[in-house]
Parts: structure tokens; C-alpha cells; sequence
């Protein structure tokens, strides 16, 4: 089993999630890992299309309140261990939309989010940061004894 | 520019029925506004008939309660138009209870939108348009619920501005 | 056989891959960022306040003077606040290294206090024009009112309306500013 868990620990796959972002941040998602200029499969990085793939969630949006049990289900069917980054402001603080009668608040009421990247949206190159700093902290929880 | 409004004023005095009040106000970089309040709502339509004659353009329309601070039954309507650079603003006053108010859309064609929204937010009723139907709010909710209720985001103790104020403020003090 | 042409081409030039996080990756100069706040300059107008997007900035009064707050988590680096910023006290600079662990997510701010002044007349507390701002808006340096920073709105309006009746009062470094006759609007009517 450690075995296996050193060897996945170097290819961790990404899942985004979209709570009701405006898809800027999403874009930059989409910089970061399908064109080659800054290339996150170089991390070892994937994104897969099932959420029972997901290793890294990347998630983006302020929570609103038409997604949000949708979001908390899709949530709940990616395994452990995983670790979550906000990408942009507003799943961080709400963004510009904070107080807004169709947010539900900031992401970390619902879910646990373990890095923020702050910026709207933030440089692909801010994302590759966070995307570091969660592979960091994923190699730490899947070593651990379950 | 003070000439349309000139016109226009002329066009009140001969199709309105008198009680209108007509203000014009010209500034230092004589820029002429007009300000213009009627008596009752059945000058309304000859009014923006007049306007309608010398080539004026309706701007907006914009729909408020006459006492502030708290819900009122008491409306009032402005209606903005342009008279080739001069500002002529009509002033209606609906008083309590009344809801009925003919509707411009026959003589601007874009007061349509502006009025379905007054009618959805303040149950306004303009009468005559040719299309009254919703703008925004759903069909099944009532008109001028936004008025009756509180705020949708303490409700559901979405708003989380002032929490996150005492949360940074809490880490600098413990910094400090 | 175009293949061969390409290919050649892309030994030759290299992968275009943008190095980071491997190496250094090209910052443009005019990036927006981190924000930089230099309290020295600043006069608290509060136009930033005002005019941020994400309601990122908030004053708060202390006995001692005004404290500026940004918190970058619900910034959105537009800009506005160094545009509207007269004495340029607010400057967004061009660091992105600004992803953290959630753990820091309250720790990153931005402050700075601008201390109050006791007016030299009446002795209570004001804040006094910064040096960046009266450099902007006086055309030189000797043209600076030094009462700017020595005494309260209060008391330097007092001494302009005694200053109206009694020309040469004190000495004031642009003689027209209180010999000249106050500029009603005569051709405005208030409204109802």
C-alpha cells in the first residue's frame, strides 16, 4: 500500500470546480494545464473528468446560492484524502459579490479549503504557486497512515 | 437650447388643463433645465405629446416613494427627457392609494421597459401599455414584494462582510 | 515532409514552456499586485475606500490617529484606488506571489496609520495634509500655507472669514486667495 501511495504521490490529477464563477478564473485554469507555456502536467498534474479521480480540487466561484447543493454533493463524492484550493476571490471572501442576496458566503463556511490564491482573476503563473504549495501538503496527507 | 424649452412650455399652456407648475433654470455655462409638476395624472399624455412635437427624447423614467425611510403608499414618478441638450423633467404625484397612471409607451416606445419595471417594484399600474407583463421578477411572486420584506441576505445570514472584518481585525490584534 | 522543418525549427529554439516554478518567469513591470501603502502621503480623503470594487479597504479611527486596512483576499487589483489617489499614497506593485495557506488567509493585509496633529490654536486633534499632496496641489514649495499643518479646518476657517474684513492679517503666501470676493451661484435656485 505505501508503495502505491509514494508512487501516486508524485502524479497528483486536478478536479475543477465551477460554483457560479463568472469564468475568469476558470480561463486561467484552463492556461495553466492545456497550453504548453505554463504547463502544470509538469508537476505531474492531470485533469480528470470524474470527481472520483480528483486528487487536488481546484474550485472556483463565490458559492451562489442556485449551485450550492450541487457543489456540496459533487464535493462529497471525491474521495479522502484530498485537498481543496479557492482559486480567485471569491470563493476566498466573496469577491465583489459579497452580501449579495445570491451568495450563500464564503466557501470556507461549507467546505475545507486548505490554499487560497488571491487575484481576479490570478496570473497562471499564481496558480501554478497554489497548485505547488497543495502538492505539497497532498504528498504530506496520502503518506499518512489512514 | 432654452428655445425648445420655450416651445414646449407654449405647448403646455395651449393642451393642458391649467394647475401645472413650469420652472426653467438657466446656469452660469447656461445649461437650461426645466422642471415641470403636474396637478393631476390625465395631463400626463398631452404633455409628452407636446414633447413628442418639438423632436424631445425620453431618458428614463424614475419610480420612488415620496417619504423616506420607511414603506409609504404615497409614489411619485419623474420622467427625464432631452430637448436637444436641455434636461425637461416631469413630476407626478400619485397620492395615497391611487396606482393607476396612463402609460407613455404609445408616444416613446422606450418607456416600455422602464414602465414594466416601476409596475414589478411598486405596483404601479400603467395603464394602456401594450405589453404589461414581468421584466425581472418572477411571475409568481407579487409586485412590490422588495418593499415588504427584509433583506434576503440577513435572512439567510449570507452577509459575511462584517464577520470577516472581525475575524482580520482579531489576527492584527493578536499580531499587535 | 513539412515534419522535418518543424521539427528542426523546435530543436533549435527550445521548448517554449514558461519555466516557473523550475526557474524565473518574466514579471511585466506595470503588473498589478501586492499593494503598497505609504501612510506619508496619505490625507485620509478616503477616496479609496470609496471607490474599491471589493470593498477591500476600511478606515478606523483610534484615539491616536486613522488606521488603513486593505485584506488582498477580496481584492480585486483593479487599480482604482492608486487612480483616485491624489497624493499617490496607494501603489499597486507588481509582487504575485500572493497564494498562502488557509491558515494566513486574515493575515494578509496591508496597513498603515496616519497620526493625528494638535492644532496649535485650539489644541484638538486633526489630521494635517500630507507633504506628497500639498506638493501637488500648492505650484511650488515657498507657495505651501504652512497654517495647513499647524492648525485645525475649524481655526484656519476662522482666520479666513476675519482675514475677509481685515486684509493683511496674517501672512499669506497667495495674497488673492482672501482679497477676493466670495463667488455666489446667483442664477441657481435651490430646489424644493
Amino acid at each position: 500500500m505505501s508503495l502505491l501511495n509514494t508512487i501516486a504521490s508524485r502524479s497528483p490529477w486536478l478536479y475543477r470546480i465551477n460554483a457560479g464563477s463568472c469564468n475568469g478564473c476558470d480561463v486561467e485554469l484552463a492556461t495553466t494545464a492545456c497550453i504548453p507555456r505554463y504547463d502544470v502536467e509538469r508537476l505531474g498534474c492531470q485533469y480528470c473528468g470524474s470527481p472520483k479521480h480528483a486528487d487536488i480540487v481546484l474550485i472556483t466561484g463565490p458559492l451562489t446560492m442556485k449551485v450550492k447543493e450541487k457543489v456540496l454533493r459533487v464535493f462529497q463524492e471525491i474521495p479522502e484524502p484530498k485537498v481543496t484550493v479557492a482559486i480567485g476571490i471569491c470563493p476566498i471572501s466573496g469577491g465583489v459579490f459579497r452580501d449579495s442576496y445570491a451568495i450563500a458566503g464564503p466557501m470556507d463556511s461549507y467546505l475545507p479549503i486548505d490554499v487560497n490564491v488571491p487575484g481576479c482573476p490570478p496570473r497562471p503563473q499564481a496558480i501554478i504557486e497554489g497548485i505547488a504549495m497543495a502538492i505539497d501538503i497532498w504528498r504530506q496527507r496520502i503518506q499518512e497512515p489512514a | 437650447m432654452i428655445e425648445l424649452i420655450r416651445q414646449v412650455e407654449d405647448l403646455f399652456n395651449q393642451h393642458l388643463t391649467p394647475g401645472y407648475t413650469f420652472d426653467t433654470r438657466i446656469n452660469k455655462w447656461n445649461v437650461a433645465t426645466a422642471w415641470v409638476r403636474l396637478s393631476s395624472s390625465e395631463q400626463l399624455l398631452p404633455a409628452a405629446t407636446s414633447i413628442k412635437q418639438v423632436g424631445g427624447r425620453l431618458h428614463t423614467i424614475s419610480a420612488y416613494q415620496r417619504v423616506e425611510g420607511k414603506p409609504s403608499e404615497i409614489h411619485e414618478i419623474a420622467y427625464h427627457f432631452d430637448l436637444d441638450g436641455a434636461t425637461l423633467t416631469i413630476t407626478v404625484l400619485l397620492a395615497d392609494g391611487q396606482r393607476d397612471i396612463p402609460s407613455l409607451t404609445p408616444v416613446f416606445h422606450n418607456a416600455d421597459w422602464n414602465e414594466r419595471e416601476f409596475m414589478e417594484l411598486y405596483d404601479i399600474n400603467a395603464v394602456g401599455h401594450p405589453n404589461p407583463t414581468r421584466l425581472f421578477i418572477d411571475e409568481n411572486i407579487d409586485a412590490a414584494v422588495l418593499q415588504k420584506f427584509i433583506p434576503f441576505s440577513d435572512m439567510v445570514n449570507a452577509a459575511s462582510t462584517k464577520s470577516l472584518w472581525e475575524k482580520i481585525m482579531q489576527q492584527r490584534g493578536e499580531k499587535q | 515532409m513539412n515534419f522535418l522543418k518543424v521539427l528542426f525549427r523546435n530543436l533549435r529554439q527550445g521548448p517554449s514552456t514558461d519555466p516557473f516554478p523550475f526557474g524565473e518567469t518574466f514579471t511585466p513591470e506595470a503588473l498589478r499586485g501586492r499593494i503598497a501603502f505609504d501612510a506619508s502621503r496619505c490625507s485620509v480623503c478616503r477616496m479609496c475606500e470609496h471607490v474599491c470594487a471589493g470593498g477591500a479597504i476600511r478606515f478606523e479611527e483610534t484615539p491616536q490617529g486613522v488606521e488603513f486596512i486593505l485584506w488582498h483576499n477580496t481584492c480585486t487589483f483593479c487599480g482604482l484606488c492608486e487612480h483616485y489617489c491624489v497624493p499617490k499614497a496607494i501603489h499597486l506593485t507588481n509582487d504575485w506571489h500572493l497564494a498562502h495557506k488557509q491558515e494566513d488567509k486574515y493575515r494578509m493585509i496591508e496597513e498603515g496609520t496616519m497620526y493625528f496633529k494638535s492644532c496649535v490654536a485650539c489644541s484638538s486633534a486633526f489630521l494635517p495634509p500630507s507633504d506628497a499632496l500639498l506638493d501637488k496641489v500648492y505650484p511650488t514649495p515657498a507657495a505651501i500655507d504652512p497654517a495647513m499643518s499647524e492648525l485645525c479646518p475649524d481655526c484656519r476657517r476662522a482666520r479666513a472669514a476675519a482675514q475677509q474684513t481685515t486684509p493683511g492679517m496674517a501672512q499669506i503666501h497667495e495674497p488673492g486667495l482672501t482679497l477676493r470676493p466670495l463667488r455666489l451661484n446667483h442664477n441657481e435656485k435651490r430646489h424644493d
